[in-house]
């Protein structure tokens, strides 16, 4: 009766202690999200979603550059690093070990790990100190950080299809090739879409890569040519900036690029949950 | 040799890196029968089939030797998708395409191929679906996925895909070893009706399952084929004492 009291009374501090550390966590993220609502929303019209910025100090004009530069970057981001990521993780996962599997292997790795910030100097150097500042700039560097997310969740994914499946493909008389493009990649499917969606979520929230290769622009763009605007950029620029009208339109841009992202999210776990 | 030959199998020897999995087989499969395959766990059953339509090579460390000889040509000569396309295969676990819906499961075969006629692939589903006993329990379903199936659904459906793409030889690798006796009564009278068309192999455990529907019968042991015939011979009046004390359950 004693021992069940004290097994009781432990279990009840075992749960405040976990009910405590989670505060601990969750207050600052509730507090994030909460500044981030309540001071965006103030920022948000119609005028600020499709209208272009007002000159530095005037009040009024909206973030529609921004905007479509951000969509464009991710387009073009995605449109280059899907087909790469998945053909890569294809290689990793599907064809015989050789040296030149495990190098790309190390270098995907390697990618994996590396800091946005080198991946834009990475882009500079490459492209910016020949072509100048442009959205394909941009996405390169952004591309060098999405690349390796999802080669790794296509290839984990491929990885879980059983042999089976491709023993029965190769049974039908189809070619290997065949196999994978039509047989594996439908059964790996799911994994591959959540890779990609988390690589998008990534690369959506990234600054410091762009600030030295999309760069920014205070204009809608003709050309994946010329530099481009991005809601991070926006963010940075407008909340380091002296005007009270622009620290609010930089929580407004937040406020979107944090609804984006968490459509993202929300769409990663629908995805999972099938 | 008699005429209705289908398969010849002459010297195959089979590895698995340096283990020898099969050792010189030697035997004549005929048309439009069904030969059973029997023998301990490990003999090499599934071994043997899987070198009839060249999977086993896929193995790592894998080789072959020998020949195997399909209506007078050696598969190992020939472009190994042309023989898998003329060889339909059963595994033993149900393996239904993941993410495909029961039609698109058998249609595969022949999409994979470049047919494109909806109504022809509408006719060969349904027929294939028939043929595999399945058609009555799906067709109101056909575009729910295939692996929602039970698992004696499933290996139904695998045999539909497997006959879709009509191919002259089947070969299965105990297709019924986990089913309930329906099913496994279901599957065997298909494959005594199918075997008005196809030469059909089939890898089983089941001794009563080998009586039933076998015309040959081959028992293997170790890696090597111990004897080989008419199956009422190899259960009435086996010629190799261990066939006879596999039989009898009185191995080992
Ligand atoms: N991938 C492999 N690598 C190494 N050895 C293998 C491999 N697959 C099978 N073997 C060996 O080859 C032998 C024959 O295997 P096989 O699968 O053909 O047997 P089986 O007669 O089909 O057995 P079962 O009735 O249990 O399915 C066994 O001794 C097995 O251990
Ligand atoms: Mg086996």
């Amino acid at each position: 009766m004693e021992m069940a009291k004290t097994k009781l009374i432990k279990d009840k501090i075992f749960t405040i202690y976990c009910f405590i550390s989670l505060s601990f966590a969750i207050l600052p993220l509730i507090h994030i999200v909460g500044t981030t609502l309540v001071r965006g929303i103030k920022a948000v019209s119609l005028e600020f979603f499709i209208s272009l910025p007002k000159p530095p100090g005037e009040v009024g004009g909206g973030i529609a550059n921004a905007i479509e530069g951000s969509i464009i970057l991710a387009a073009l981001t995605m449109s280059f690093s899907i087909p790469v990521g998945i053909l890569t993780a294809i290689y990793l996962s599907e064809y015989q070990d050789n040296w030149f599997r495990n190098l790309v292997r190390l270098l995907s790795d390697t990618f994996a790990g590396t800091p946005s910030i080198v991946a834009g100097v990475f882009a500079y150097s490459l492209i910016v100190r020949k072509f100048g500042f442009s959205a394909i700039a941009g996405a390169f560097a952004l591309s060098i950080l999405a690349i390796p997310t999802i080669v790794r969740s296509s290839e984990e994914a491929l990885k879980l299809v059983p042999i089976d499946v491709r023993e029965a493909g190769l049974s039908l008389g189809a070619e290997k090739w065949k196999v994978i493009t039509k047989i594996v990649i439908r059964a790996a499917r799911p994994g591959i879409i959540t890779g990609i969606l988390l690589a998008l979520a990534r690369i959506m929230g990234e600054t410091a890569p762009l600030l030295f290769t999309a760069f920014g622009n205070p204009e809608f763009v003709r050309s994946p040519f010329e530099p481009v605007s991005a809601l991070p950029l926006v963010i940075y620029v407008y909340a380091t900036s002296p005007y009270p009208d622009w620290h609010q339109k930089a929580w407004g841009a937040a406020l979107i690029l944090m609804l984006m992202v968490l459509a993202i999210n929300l769409a990663v776990k629908y995805k999972l949950r099938r | 040799m008699p005429s209705d030959e289908k398969i010849a199998i002459r010297n195959l020897s089979a590895w698995y890196g340096d283990f020898q999995a099969l050792k010189n087989i030697n035997m004549v499969i005929r048309d439009r029968s069904i030969t059973a395959i029997i023998g301990p766990s490990g003999c090499g059953k599934s071994t043997f089939i899987r070198c009839i339509n060249r999977l086993h090579e896929l193995k790592r460390g894998a080789k072959v030797e020998g020949e195997v000889i399909l209506d007078g040509r050696d598969v190992y000569k020939m472009d190994p998708v042309e023989v898998r396309s003329r060889m339909g295969m059963v595994f033993q676990r149900p393996n239904p395409f993941p993410n495909m819906s029961i039609y698109e499961n058998v249609a595969i075969g022949l999409k994979l191929r470049g047919i494109k006629d909806k109504e022809y692939i509408d006719k060969v589903v349904r027929e294939s679906l028939q043929k595999a006993a399945l058609w009555e329990e799906v067709r109101d379903k056909l575009h729910e996925l295939g692996t929602n199936l039970s698992g004696g659904q499933q290996q139904r459906l695998c045999i539909a895909r497997a006959i879709a793409t009509n191919p002259e030889v089947l070969l299965l690798d105990e297709p019924a070893s986990a089913l309930d006796p329906i099913s496994t009564s279901k599957i065997e009278d298909l494959l005594v009706s199918l075997k008005k068309e196809y030469t059909i192999v089939i890898v089983t455990h089941n001794m009563q399952q080998a009586a039933r529907i076998g015309d040959y019968t081959a028992f293997f042991l170790n890696g090597e084929l111990i004897e080989y015939g008419k199956t009422t011979q190899v259960f009435e009046n086996p010629r190799d004492r261990r066939t006879e004390e596999y039989i009898t359950g009185r191995f080992g």
